[in-house]
């Protein structure tokens, strides 16, 4: 699952993959700002056809948060 | 009783230089010195540390407060420690930055102006705002402002991204909204409305 994140938020920034890890702050680490959070968001609702409400995106501020969100709704 | 407000517009970042900025840094708080020399990119810790000037230019100019402590809310809004009454908004993007400071809850962004899919505008936008942007010629600026709208409302309510996204909040009740467009930009304006 990390590696299929990571393949789609390099979609979305500038930073290398290889320092893209578990505890990488989306905000803080790549940059993201809150467009670019509902632009990733988007693309993970795409690719596995889910819907991920309002109220839970504020929780998503690490790619951790994001994995074990997907790992747990997919 | 009207709110007083104030907004502070940078985007002439040609005038500035590392130099400047470097020299800067040592008029912010520690915690805001670290935090600017994390960012990666220039434009981000140049607006970290011009937004914080801003605001502490802001805050003596129209209150006369000299020093202040940032301490942030539930949702991450951030507030005055030591100045209950006084409300501020930071919010910036690659062509400018924006600060207010006012006696009321305040919220403003300040958007690049670029493209975006139908597909996100779908996502976060009701369905008279999706229509006016398909009705539009210029979709890319109206969905700036649109999200402009909804991120000042955000920040103004303390809610963040937590409210519905696709609700239309330039249509709620008690507050003031207000969005323009500049060189590139939109800005987005939120005030709670005070009755007499």
């Amino acid at each position: 699952m990390l590696e299929k994140v990571k393949e789609i938020l390099l979609d979305y920034t500038e930073v290398p993959a290889g320092e893209i890890t578990l505890k990488t702050d989306l905000v803080n680490d790549l940059d993201f700002n809150s467009l670019d959070v509902v632009n990733i968001v988007v693309a993970f609702e795409d690719e596995f056809e889910i819907e991920i409400p309002d109220r839970a995106i504020r929780d998503l501020s690490t790619v951790e948060d994001i994995v074990k969100y997907l790992e747990a709704h997919v | 009783m009207r709110p007083m407000y104030k907004l502070y517009l940078f985007d002439e970042y040609e005038q500035l230089s590392e130099e400047f900025i470097l020299h800067a840094l040592q008029f912010l708080p520690e915690n805001r010195r670290i935090r600017s020399l994390r960012y990666r990119r220039t434009i981000d810790r140049w607006n970290c540390v011009v937004t914080y000037l801003m605001l502490r230019y802001g805050l003596r100019e129209c209150f006369g407060i000299a020093s202040f402590e940032i301490a942030f809310g539930e949702y991450g809004k951030p507030y005055l420690l030591e100045h209950p009454g006084i409300h501020f908004s930071i919010s910036h993007c690659d062509t400018g930055c924006l600060v207010a400071v006012s006696d009321q809850p305040i919220g403003v962004d300040i958007q690049d102006i670029r493209p975006v899919s139908r597909e996100v505008v779908c996502r976060v936008c009701s369905a008279c705002e999706l229509e006016e942007f398909d009705q539009s010629q210029d979709k890319d600026c109206v969905f700036a402002k649109m999200w402009a709208a909804k991120e000042s409302y955000g920040k103004m309510s303390g809610m963040g991204l937590q409210y519905e996204l696709q609700h239309d909040c330039r249509k709620k009740a008690g507050v003031i909204l207000s969005v323009d467009e500049r060189k590139g930009y939109t800005i987005g304006l939120c005030l709670e409305r005070v009755t007499d």
